[in-house]
């Protein structure tokens, strides 16, 4: 059974949203944050509830819709969504209350709202949506799961479209806290300069990428979603490699096979050097392209890799922001690893 | 299963009429295309149609083939050549083979007969789809009949809006498996998986076998707040495991300084894996689901003291472990299960999904063995939140009584060890139960409030039966998310007024007993379910006195041991509208 992607949306640091072509003009930041740029969300969402709306629930929901629009299907089957950290925004908003008013007075807003399944939540609510609803919340996988589900609800008959989302959102105190844990770099960077400076930490993104999966082929669909793959802590190189090639050779296809791998370097020598060595061993002479200059680092980016995937299958071609070369990719690979300790393989090609 | 191999298309088609014993005149009368379309609609809905449910307006044949009557054609062209015959002649235009179908069954809706090459499911999903969708029809014979000399295929399918027990989802991909002969078409859904082991520590027991005992002698687990420094001490019970972080730590081998929802998850997740005690579980593909609602919140909100008043202050180590999956990976990695994890934060009904994800894991190949619930601690940011609302009860529960004031928070952790057919097999030991039953639906009314007519839980309820192929009377004890607020248990008992008709099973709130656990309570909630298959009990519903006005039902309100418990169904609703129902049978 396939998996096609119908359509996909993205929300990021970039002009994901409001597409002028596919990343024509790459914007710069300096610093280690990238922060998403926000559309007008009225076209979207109801402006009453806009008000209400955190900012990762206005991102989940607006990318969620305009996905369902690009793909001419009004009702999903399943609504999935991967989130690491959740309602960010609204969590440390009541916890911060609740210190500073000592538990008393407090309004109810933030805490219903602060609950990992809202934005699967509210576009359900949206577009009264009575089908299967999860939310996968564990690290740098939780998108990957929400697509494994998405898979397994079409291989099983359950659903013949399907909406999957990734996002995750920024806020001060995360920014400060993950950087004092040594994710992000001490000195302020240019996002395009990101790979040429070898230090310690990434820098910080954030992002809602949504895509309305379908088993059904039409002339329309983005790419087909292979293949998804997920490890755990592999104990060194060789096993990343046998991991990769037992996937490949899962889905009938050798690395020769493909034309682009999309790897998930952030910048940090350390996580790098797993992307290194494998550029000098089982990636040898493949064109292999960046995405967290674009976004940022944040553990559901994979979900703005995949959206990049489909976009480049779908056009033929891969923006000269991503890959100096010319490729007209029909297999790209997306190979990604967060904090080298949840592994993941995407596998994306043209119907 | 009938079979008639090595004759002609006629002799064929009479063999089936005789074998189903069926006895209509005009069959003789027919040609062969009209024989096998209306044979097979025969066999079709003989046991699966209730006709009566609908007016025969409302009921649709939309057929499809690639030769259309040519093979009647031929006939009457040769008969041409002698004496024409009118017999044959009728039956030179296809869809006199649905006018057959519809005359024997007074069917008068939409028809239509497709000329294609093939057989196309895509456009018969979606052309079929769209009569039901714009209620032109409400129920449709749709397929392909064709027959040319001595090759024919037939191949009809009853498409009906509301789902039965037994029947999949409409759409090309079924269709296609179907119309290819995929013996396998309900194998995915047929494959059984077991829970071979069980674990739990809630309010009432460290560990299973403390808990039923606390059932049997009625024993509830609220009482005062004594491990969280609180302005709600003595303001509202609560319902905590009876360990300090400290004997919890001693108890699961760890460090105390990790988050309280971590101990409570690794000691019942242990329990239940050794409990299973599967024979080479290292050789084996085996997979860690958990679910929780604030991760390592009460850590957080130590860290979240210091960090307010200086940034660069509170300890990271308490804040290192927030994320929800934190708590999964540390639980996992000290069970020694790399193959597969993950974590499900839907709100209240977390750990349900997380049970059912990991038994489709199993059904899809994926794993052969999955520990799967979820565990939660009280928290601050719990506590504080759900007062805010204004849904605690400042006395202990009492779910499903007309004067129930709202719902006491619990902390604990339940899970229960699935595995496939295979596994089941090498295991030295009696399995509990089997999972046959689940659905997760949305109620998509509000973020928090149920709607009045629990749509949501009606559908999850309903659609859970369907999977596992029941009928309501089946059900011999509900465990209800019963948590004891005034807009869950009034829109659960109307879901359950509706679907179970005047056929109420026994049926209780265990939170009367343990509070409710959030993100744990699903899985605490199926480790009852199946105690309650294994050891033929139901679990009494305490302090229930007054029955709710709209309900015709009440709750059981004794412990019952020696029961015939066949199948249980486990409810649990979250925020978000997130509703889920899990049914568990007997093997």
């Amino acid at each position: 059974m396939k998996t096609y992607i119908r359509a996909a949306s993205c929300i990021s640091p970039q002009n994901t949203f409001e597409e002028t072509g596919l990343l024509n003009e790459v914007v710069e930041y300096t610093g280690t944050r990238l922060k998403a740029i926000e559309p007008d969300y009225k076209a979207f969402i109801d402006p009453k509830l806009i008000r209400r709306m955190s900012h990762i629930i206005k991102m989940g929901v607006a990318a969620a819709q305009d996905c369902l629009n690009k793909s001419g299907i009004e009702m999903p089957g399943a609504i999935i969504t991967g989130t690491a950290y959740g309602c960010l925004e609204d969590t440390i908003s009541f916890l911060t209350r609740i210190i500073e008013m000592q538990e008393e007075m407090l309004p109810p807003t933030a805490f219903i709202q602060s609950t990992h399944n809202t934005v699967a939540a509210q576009i359900a609510l949206m577009l009264k949506c009575h089908g299967y609803n999860n939310t996968f919340v564990h690290k740098g996988m939780s998108f990957e799961n929400a697509l494994i589900d998405a898979i397994m609800l079409i291989n099983e008959g359950e659903a013949n479209n399907i909406l999957v989302g990734g996002t995750d959102e920024m806020t001060d105190a995360s920014f400060t806290i993950l950087t004092r844990l040594g994710l992000y770099k001490r000195q302020p960077i240019s996002n395009l300069a990101l790979f040429a400076d070898e230090s310690k930490g990434s820098i910080g993104g954030e992002g809602a990428a949504f895509f309305l999966l379908s088993d059904e082929f039409s002339a329309d669909n983005l790419a087909e979603l292979t293949g998804v793959k997920t490890f755990y802590k592999p104990k060194d190189n060789e096993a990343i490699e046998q991991q990769i090639n037992a996937f490949l050779s899962a889905n009938a296809l050798k690395i020769e096979d493909i034309d682009l791998v999309i790897t998930g370097k952030n910048g940090d020598i350390k996580n790098d050097a797993v992307y290194q060595q494998l550029s000098n061993s089982l990636f040898a002479g493949k064109i292999l392209a960046n995405y967290k200059h674009l976004c940022g680092e944040y553990p559901t980016s994979s979900s703005f890799a995949l959206w990049l995937a489909a976009n480049c299958i779908k056009n033929g071609e891969v923006p000269d922001t991503v890959v100096k070369e010319n490729v007209q990719p029909k297999k790209i690979l997306v190979y990604n690893h967060y904090q080298n300790i949840y592994h993941s393989l995407t596998l994306v090609t043209a119907c | 299963m009938f079979e008639n191999k090595n004759v002609d298309l006629p002799a064929f088609l009479l063999s089936v009429y005789q074998h189903f014993e069926l006895s209509y005149s005009r069959f003789y009368k027919m040609d062969n295309l009209s024989k096998l379309g209306w044979l097979t609609s025969e066999i079709l809905l003989k046991d699966s149609f209730e006709k009566e449910n609908y007016q025969p307006e409302d009921i649709g044949l939309i057929l499809s083939n690639a030769n259309s009557s040519l093979d009647s054609d031929q006939k009457y062209l040769k008969s041409v050549d002698d004496i024409p015959s009118p017999a044959l002649f009728v039956y030179t235009l296809p869809n006199i083979m649905i006018g057959e179908i519809c005359i024997r069954n007074n069917f008068k809706g939409e028809d239509a007969f497709f000329v294609a090459e093939h057989f196309d499911a895509g456009f018969t999903a979606q052309y079929v789809g769209g009569l039901l969708n714009n209620n032109v029809i409400k129920a449709c014979i749709c397929g392909w009949v064709d027959v040319l000399n001595d090759e024919y295929k037939s191949a009809l399918f009853l498409v009906e809006k509301d789902e039965k027990p037994g029947s999949i989802l409409f759409n090309a991909h079924n269709m296609n498996r179907a119309f290819d002969n995929d013996i396998n078409i309900n194998k995915k859904v047929d494959a059984n998986v077991f829970i071979a082991g069980v674990g739990a520590i809630t309010a009432i027991g460290n560990n299973v076998a403390e808990c039923l005992a606390a059932f049997e002698c009625g024993r509830a687990g609220m009482g005062d707040i004594t491990h969280m420094a609180t302005i709600h001490k003595h303001q509202v019970p609560v319902a905590e495991v009876k360990m300090t972080n400290q004997e919890l730590a001693i108890r699961a081998g760890i460090s105390s300084d990790i988050s309280r929802t971590t101990l409570l998850s690794l000691i019942a997740a242990k329990e239940a894996l050794d409990d299973a005690g599967i024979p080479n579980l290292a050789s084996l593909r085996t997979g860690f689901v958990s679910a929780n609602t604030v991760g390592g919140m009460d850590n957080s909100e130590a860290f979240f003291v210091e960090f307010l008043k200086d940034n660069n202050k509170g300890k990271l180590k308490n804040v290192y472990d927030h994320e929800c999956g934190s708590v999964t990976e540390a639980v996992a990695d000290r069970l020694g299960i790399t193959d597969y994890m993950t974590t499900i934060s839907t709100a209240c009904s977390s750990s349900a999904n997380a049970i059912f994800y990991g038994a489709r894991l199993i059904r899809n190949g994926i794993l052969d063995v999955v520990v799967a619930g979820g565990t939660d601690a009280l928290t601050k940011f719990t506590l504080n939140g759900f007062n805010t609302l204004m849904i605690l009860d400042k006395e202990f529960c009492k779910p499903f009584d007309e004067h129930r004031q709202g719902l006491n928070l619990g902390e604990g952790a339940g899970y229960i060890v699935l595995v496939s057919e295979k596994v089941a097999k090498t295991l030295g030991k009696p399995l509990y139960a089997k999972l046959s039953g689940y659905n997760n639906s949305n109620d998509a009314y509000h973020q928090t409030a149920s709607s009045p007519d629990g749509t949501g839980s009606y559908l999850a309820m309903r659609r859970a039966l369907v999977k596992a192929g029941l009928t309501t009377t089946a059900i011999d004890y509900i465990n209800l998310h019963g948590t004891g607020t005034p807009n869950n248990d009034s829109a659960e008992g109307t879901a359950i007024k509706r679907l179970f008709e005047n056929n109420f099973p026994p049926m209780s709130s265990t939170k009367s007993f343990t509070g409710h656990t959030l993100g744990a309570s699903g899985g605490i909630e199926a480790v009852f379910s199946v105690l309650a298959i294994k050891h033929g009990i139901i679990y009494p519903n305490l302090r229930f006195e007054t029955p709710m006005q709209e309900l015709p039902f009440t709750p059981e309100t004794k412990f019952l041991k020696g029961q015939k418990i066949r199948h249980v169904m486990s409810n649990s609703f979250g925020f978000g509208g997130n509703c889920t129902s899990l049914v568990f049978s007997e093997i």
